[in-house]
């Protein structure tokens, strides 16, 4: 089993939480952070595999996160993909000239979630 | 015959005639039968011009002095020839012409002298004609004055003082015998004898008593019919003749027909008529002013617009009836006046004879006077305040068409996204308790995911619920059920329900002041209209302070007050606050319908109260109701 570890940024503590359980269920290893700030914080110390970051979130959104991430050479290679209602194809757009990885739009599937997950993660031999 | 060579024989008769040679206004040249010039006086020198005196041409050869005097005719070549041969012929030549390179005309006379039968000598007299009127006798003047005055194409009369006709020219009277007739009797009398209108004679001759009477002349117009029906204009003229000493001697009374100018002025007045009838119909004003920028002309278009008279603005300046202050637009006027510019369009604002004001499109070209040669300013002037406001009202419809275009898209977005979320925490709730089953395993409390599916199915029929309202609200079928609450315990019980935490763990800070008083309410109306505000204070201040109640009792109402320290509310979109949809444009990170402060309004103002909102970009938001304590 590989123990890839996924951060997931999302306001909503609901849906936080559904994520991470599914993403468990799946083997892999999961950090939560409810604010984007609150994910700076945490990938100070720590370096996941992957991120999932919603958009819409107060004081700082996902967009800006990416952003941050990206202007600091420790996060810049970072894995990151989007996880949001905003399912317009502009924001799509812009999501991933900003450098995601992947775009993931809400309402999801937990099998469209993990297989997502499993594309974007390399094989783990 | 005189025979001048006979001077040394007599020499006083010589010198005498001599005297009377060079006297008379005649060029003489007396030769002797050789051709020798006997005599030649200075006259005849002057009418040739000659550089030589007579002295010097006295005992010359006349053939040698013709062919040097021919030069000086048109006919040189003639003239030469006749002076050789009218000698040898010896006869008479009277009155022949001889016209000078000069311009001159001479007229020449050629006689032979004769002594006895023998010929003596040859005289050669040249004369100057003269076109001069003083070379016809009074005679011919009397008779060419008379025809000139019978050809004359207008009525002559003279008149002595006794009204008796002394002449009557043709146009007068066309008859020779009904003029012999005329003459010296009186007007009267030669009008009956011609059976012509006596009416007409007796204007004339009272005209003539006139200027008798007063020695002035008189001018009137006379208007008859002629044989042929047509009618006749004639302009009289009566005026007194006096003789040397200042006399009054006789009246002439003239005419002209003036039919021809009659007839056109006619004309010209009927399509100036016409001309100003056509302008005076049209819906344009227009305006024609002098070079000095007065007015002068202004059709009726302009009265009927401003209530104003034309004439009171006549000679004034074209500034004062447009009542424009504008100096930019003085300096077009003068510039189109000077010919720098051809044209000038603007638009102008007049109030009308109603009060109202009128929007006039204006153009102003160079216009050029009859009457002085000079330029002046043509101005037409073209009402389109019903132009504007069909304008307006398109473009606003347009706009508003935008607009609801505008938040029929906002409304599916925000529809969309507000139901993707509680989506997406059902469904992934669904698919945890499936896998659960799947695996014969809990990973967790399986009440965790079936409370989160039962909430967010709450929250959307809420949100159901909530957009329905709108729509209720938007049709006006909601009606206010009333009842006497104690205020503090309604707030208190809203508090504990929905906020007591919020979701992020804050609380509510209640503050009440004054004295509590219950009021006349509809609780559900009131519960959701407070609820509303109170949520936005919570969501729009996400990390910050907790939000603030305040509960005020006035003498004659009550104040809830919601304090955050939020976002803010930008202030040029605090006007769309209450816009069903309408979200600020700093709320693109944070979930919301657009919804709930349209509900709160409503259900404020249908208990008489009203929603007032403050709000600093960045600091907060204050959202107070106000209401009665009897709705």
């Amino acid at each position: 089993m590989n123990k890839n570890t996924i951060l997931i940024i999302e306001d909503e503590l609901a849906i936080l939480n559904n994520i991470c359980t599914i993403l468990e269920i799946s083997g892999y290893t999961c950090l939560k952070a409810n604010s984007g700030l609150q994910a700076l914080q945490i990938l100070e110390t720590t370096t996941p595999d992957l991120i999932l970051c919603d958009v819409m979130m107060p004081e700082m959104n996902g967009f800006e996160v990416l952003q941050k991430l990206r202007e600091n050479a420790k996060t810049k290679t970072l894995l990151f993909c989007f996880l949001s209602a905003r399912a317009d194809i502009l924001d799509i757009d812009y999501g991933l000239s900003l450098g995601a990885n992947g775009y993931i739009t809400k309402p999801f599937s937990a099998k469209d979630l993990v297989q997502t997950v499993q594309k974007l993660l390399p094989k783990n031999e | 015959m005189f025979n001048p060579t006979q001077k040394k024989s007599n020499l006083l008769i010589t010198e005498s005639l001599d005297f009377i040679f060079e006297s008379v206004e005649l060029g003489i040249l007396i030769e002797d039968t050789n051709r020798r010039i006997e005599f030649v006086n200075p006259l005849f020198c002057n009418l040739f011009q000659l550089k030589y005196s007579p002295h010097q041409l006295i005992n010359t050869n006349v053939l040698d002095s013709a062919s040097a005097f021919s030069l000086k005719f048109e006919k040189a070549a003639q003239f030469e020839k006749r002076i050789i041969e009218y000698p040898e012929k010896a006869e008479l030549v009277k009155s022949e012409v001889w016209k000078l390179r000069n311009g001159k005309t001479l007229i020449r006379d050629y006689l032979p002298i004769y002594n006895g039968n023998v010929l003596n000598g040859h005289i050669w007299i040249y004369k100057e004609q003269k076109l001069s009127t003083s070379s016809f006798s009074e005679q011919n003047n009397s008779v060419l004055l008379e025809n000139a005055l019978h050809n004359i194409p207008g009525e002559i009369a003279l008149f002595n003082l006794e009204h008796h006709i002394v002449f009557a020219n043709k146009a007068y009277i066309n008859s020779h015998e009904k003029r012999q007739w005329a003459v010296g009797k009186t007007l009267t009398q030669y009008f009956s004898y011609a059976n012509l209108s006596l009416d007409t004679a007796k204007n004339r001759v009272d005209n003539i008593t006139k200027v008798i009477e007063s020695q002035k002349a008189i001018i009137w117009e006379e208007v008859s019919i002629t044989p042929g029906k047509k009618t006749q204009y004639l302009l009289r003229t009566c005026y007194p003749v006096f003789n040397q000493d200042g006399k009054l001697e006789n009246v002439i009374e003239q005419s002209i027909d003036i039919s021809e100018q009659k007839n056109l002025e006619s004309k010209l007045k009927k399509s100036t008529d016409q001309f100003f009838n056509t302008l005076n119909s049209i819906n344009d004003i227009v305006i024609h002013t002098d070079d000095e920028l007065k007015l002068k002309f202004v059709n009726k278009a302009w009265q009927e617009l401003s209530g104003q008279l034309a004439e009171q603005y006549q000679s004034k300046p074209i500034f004062d009836l447009l009542s424009i202050k504008r100096y930019d637009l003085y300096a077009k006027v003068f510039s189109i006046l000077s010919g720098k510019q051809s044209d000038h369009t603007g638009e102008v604002n007049i109030l009308s004879k109603d009060g109202k004001e009128k929007i006039l499109k204006y153009n102003l070209q160079r216009s050029f006077n009859v009457d002085d040669d000079k330029h002046g300013i043509l101005a037409t002037l073209t009402d389109i305040t019903n132009n504007k406001l069909q304008e307006s009202q398109l473009l606003e419809l347009v706009k508003k068409e935008k607009e609801l275009n505008e938040l029929k898209t906002a409304f599916v977005n925000m529809v969309s996204h507000e139901l993707r979320t509680p989506l997406t925490v059902i469904s992934s709730s669904a698919e945890i308790l499936e896998l659960m089953i799947q695996n014969g395993k809990s990973y967790d409390d399986v009440s965790i995911y079936t409370k989160q599916i039962i909430d967010e199915v709450e929250k959307m029929t809420s949100f159901m619920q909530d957009l329905l309202m709108v729509s209720k609200i938007e049709a006006g079928k909601i009606v206010v059920n009333a009842s006497s609450v104690d205020i503090v315990e309604f707030v208190k019980k809203v508090i504990a329900n929905s906020f007591n935490p919020w979701k992020d763990g804050r609380k509510v800070d209640l503050e009440i002041k004054r004295t509590p008083v219950n009021a006349s309410i509809d609780q559900k109306m009131l519960e959701h209209a407070l609820q509303n505000i109170m949520q936005n204070a919570f969501k729009y201040s996400s990390g910050k302070a907790n939000p603030k109640l305040r509960i005020g009792f006035s003498n004659t109402y009550f104040t809830i007050s919601v304090f955050d320290n939020g976002i803010g509310i930008p202030k040029n979109e605090m006007e769309n606050l209450f816009t069903s949809f309408f979200r600020a444009t700093n709320t693109s990170n944070i979930s919301g319908t657009g919804i709930g402060l349209i509900v709160t309004k409503y259900f404020t103002e249908q208990h008489k109260g009203y929603v007032a909102v403050k709000s600093v970009m960045n600091k907060g938001s204050i959202f107070t109701l106000k209401l009665p304590y009897q709705s």
